[in-house]
């Protein structure tokens, strides 16, 4: 299906596309943040050309340009009092580090072509997502805990005034 | 194993809108995260449906599509407002903007 010198290319398309995103962080103006994710966008519907489905590539592009371009006035027009470090770069590293190893694991580990008998709807489907639920409860969990503790918070600031 | 490549692709990817909301205080840089992780929602949906699904993609991705392009509208309801408050885009500052 893929050829060594498509594959090679894919590659460099997506290494592309991660340190473009990542410049969006990294770089402190506005500007250039844009134009990195505009690279990032292009990089992205060369993937899809990839993935052989050069029609969602085109809409892609014709789609974000016009959202790419609003950005890149909200940019040039925000550049006096957008000056200051906006990403706490540290903090990005340790999160980027710790979410795609926590998240990327079961990846690798899963067997997703592995058919499994289905009892409720009596057909064989493919498997592998259901190691994807631990992640999801924890969400919920932190997304149970932030609703309480901002009740909390919200109490004990009407308490204070 | 090129498809759990593509998927590791569309987790980095995702990663790093997450960790960029995490870790940024500019409203806008915030938004262009967003704009990040709806970006690798639509690359999985069109990972999946290329090596796994049988059907359209089509409507989910122009669902996606459709949100990522009223985000740029919000984007620029918000910045007028800031503007006009002559407010910062410092996320920490906008406690200001209660009066």
């Amino acid at each position: 299906m893929y050829g060594i010198l498509l594959l090679a290319i894919v590659a460099i398309i997506a290494v592309l596309e991660l340190a473009a995103i990542a410049f969006i962080f990294i770089s402190k103006s506005l500007l250039h943040s844009v134009i990195s994710l505009t690279l990032a966008f292009v990089a992205n519907s060369a993937l899809f050309l990839a993935l052989q489905q050069p029609f969602l590539a085109i809409i892609q592009l014709f789609i974000f340009v016009g959202g790419i371009s609003t950005y890149a006035i909200v940019g040039v027009a925000s550049a006096s009092f957008s000056k200051f470090p906006h990403t706490n770069r540290l903090a990005f590293i340790a999160v980027f580090i710790i979410l795609l190893a926590a998240i990327s694991y079961p990846v690798f580990g899963m067997k997703n072509t592995v058919m499994q008998y289905n009892q409720f709807t009596a057909l064989q489907v493919k498997t592998g997502i259901s190691s994807y639920m631990g992640l999801f409860y924890l969400i919920t969990a932190m997304l149970f805990g932030i609703a309480i503790g901002s009740i909390i918070l919200v109490k004990s600031l009407g308490r204070s005034k | 194993m090129i498809e759990q490549a593509f998927i590791f692709l569309g987790f980095a990817v995702f990663v790093l809108g997450v960790a960029g909301i995490v870790s940024s205080r500019n409203v806008i840089i915030m938004l262009l995260s967003t704009e990040v992780i709806m970006l690798s929602a639509s690359f999985m949906a069109v990972v999946f449906f290329n090596f796994n699904v049988n059907g359209s993609i089509v409507p989910l991705l122009f669902t996606i599509w459709s949100i990522a392009a009223a985000e740029v509208i919000m984007v620029i309801v918000f910045y007028r407002y800031l503007a006009g408050s002559k407010a910062s885009l410092d996320i920490k500052s906008l406690s200001k903007l209660r009066d």
